[in-house]
């Protein structure tokens, strides 16, 4: 018997999901040590979706593509470290993959996806030089198993990013609960805009290369902060 | 009734060309340039070469950049040949009132070949809308340095609007590939509360300086290299010195150990710029070593 792609897609969204998202912020919390105001998260949010995050769903999306038509990831996740400038970014974004795969290796255990999916990179021939698959990726086996379309997945990568972020917000500014979960559901629309825009996407070159200086900064920036709740 | 597409011109294109071929000891130099009159362009100007390397300097002509202006540069550099570009001056995009510039690069590298291009602050004055693409392909063994400062509005100002597009693909694949649109309405989210952006790219070679103050502003790229890039509010704050410095002089240790002798303007090896008259040839601005 087979759960409903709707069910699994709930499964996938829930933060309660063991692939450690509570330690993540999406980059907020060294936002809100940089000079970002509580005020201004609802647009940090708008932000990311435009830019971080429409990378990793369009490259989430790509990579779904390619599996399904039976072809090499090398490209993808090439694409999507061209256009991921920040090392602390990448291995954030790997980390969670590591876990997600095991999940995915759980949850539909034949046939076994990647548990790491060895990307060769051009100056590096050891072995343990080599990098493991990015999130979109994992993400991407993931909704393959879970019979996602590309636009389902592309939704979850981008309502997952606005819960991490407004989530992480409760935890490091006194709020409402309620007003938090008005801010998810103010930029609903803009997750449906940013499904529609990248659901088509089928080549690793079509991936958008929307770059955001001042996240990437933070971002760096948090890898080497000492006090800190989130990792990322 | 006041139209606002007054500077809705047709596009003058200036088109710029560097190529640099290292032909046995000297390098062979060709630069052109080729636009409109009192229309954008960016002037070649050869300075100086010895051993492989030359050094051309782009010199602005006419009011740049206004409305209309499409700025066509490319920059070519054969196997084994180094070239280093310099910028005289910064470049101002001023109000285009509803019109639009275009900025173009198209960069080469064959295999081993050595650019550096240290380029001055571009001024995105309110009102600006500027297009800017810098397109990188570099072979294998190619060594880049480049160094980009844009500034959005002069002091005190607005900021104008800059589409920033840019793709470097190396032998195996994309490199960097990043699109910035920055507008008076979401640059605050791209570049937060700064209107100064600096960055020094090194592509090709690996650097370990400069020192750690510089720390978090490194990002050490997956296809190996390295962008410093820092966010500012004045210009000089946020140029990185000593990243440019670090970036070329890892440059200089890529090249090749056998240097040969002083380049020549004479006999075919500078070509000289054509179509516009009044003109200096490059040979004549040729320093001899």
């Amino acid at each position: 018997m087979h759960a409903h792609a709707d069910s699994l897609l709930l499964l996938l969204a829930d933060a309660r999901l063991p692939v450690a998202g509570h330690t993540q912020s999406g980059t907020l919390e060294p936002a809100l040590a940089g000079g970002l105001t509580v005020d201004d998260v609802p647009f940090f949010v708008a932000t990311r979706l435009r830019t971080v995050t429409r990378v990793e769903a369009a490259t989430a999306v790509v990579a779904l593509h390619r599996i399904r038509s039976g072809l090499k990831l090398d490209d993808v996740e090439r694409a999507w470290a061209a256009r991921t400038p920040s090392p602390a970014m990448r291995a954030t974004s790997r980390t969670q993959a590591r876990a997600l795969l095991r999940l995915t290796s759980r949850l539909w255990p034949a046939p076994a996806p990647p548990v790491v999916e060895l990307v060769e990179t051009p100056h590096l021939d050891r072995l343990e030089d080599r990098r493991p698959t990015s999130r979109a990726v994992a993400l991407a086996h993931a909704a393959d198993r879970a019979g996602l379309s590309p636009r389902s997945l592309a939704r979850l990568v981008a309502y997952d990013d606005v819960q991490t972020v407004c989530a992480a917000a409760l935890k490091l500014v006194p709020l409402d609960p309620a007003v938090v979960t008005g801010w998810v559901f103010d930029a609903l629309p803009l997750v449906d805009r940013l499904a529609d825009e990248v659901a088509g996407l089928q080549l690793p070159h079509q991936i958008p290369a929307s770059g955001a200086p001042q996240i990437e900064a933070w971002a760096q920036a948090h890898a080497t902060a000492t006090r800190r709740l989130f990792s990322a | 009734m006041s139209t606002p597409t007054a500077d809705r011109v047709a596009p003058r294109v200036g088109r710029t060309v560097v190529a640099v071929e290292a032909t046995g000891t000297r390098p062979r130099v060709l630069v052109e340039a080729d636009g409109p009159e009192g229309g954008a362009l960016l002037r070649p100007m050869l300075l100086h070469g010895a051993g492989r390397t030359a050094r051309v300097s782009l010199v602005p002509e006419g009011a740049m950049l206004l409305a209309g202006d499409h700025l066509d540069v490319r920059v070519d550099v054969g196997p084994d040949a180094a070239l280093e570009i310099v910028e005289p001056a910064g470049t101002v995009a001023y109000d285009m009132r509803g019109g639009t510039a275009r900025w173009a690069v198209s960069i080469t590298l064959g295999p081993g070949a050595r650019l550096t291009w240290g380029g001055q602050p571009l001024v995105v004055a309110a009102g600006a809308d500027v297009e800017r693409t810098t397109v990188v392909t570099r072979a294998v063994g190619a060594v880049l340095a480049l160094r980009e400062t844009v500034v959005l509005g002069r002091y005190g100002e607005w900021p104008g609007a800059l589409r920033q597009d840019l793709a470097i693909t190396g032998p195996a694949g994309p490199e960097l590939v990043e699109e910035l649109v920055l507008d008076p309405l979401n640059a605050v989210g791209l570049w937060g509360r700064h209107r100064v952006m600096s960055s020094v790219l090194l592509l090709g070679a690996s650097a370990d300086g400069p020192a750690d103050d510089l720390a978090g502003d490194r990002f050490d790229l997956e296809a190996g290299g390295v962008l410093w890039r820092a966010l500012g509010n004045e210009v000089h704050a946020t140029l990185r010195h000593p990243a440019w410095h670090a970036a070329r002089d890892a440059v200089s240790a890529a090249g090749p150990t056998s240097r040969g002798g002083p380049v020549s303007g004479e006999s075919g090896t500078v070509h000289p710029c054509r179509t516009l008259p009044d003109s200096p040839p490059p040979a004549a601005t040729l320093v001899r070593r």
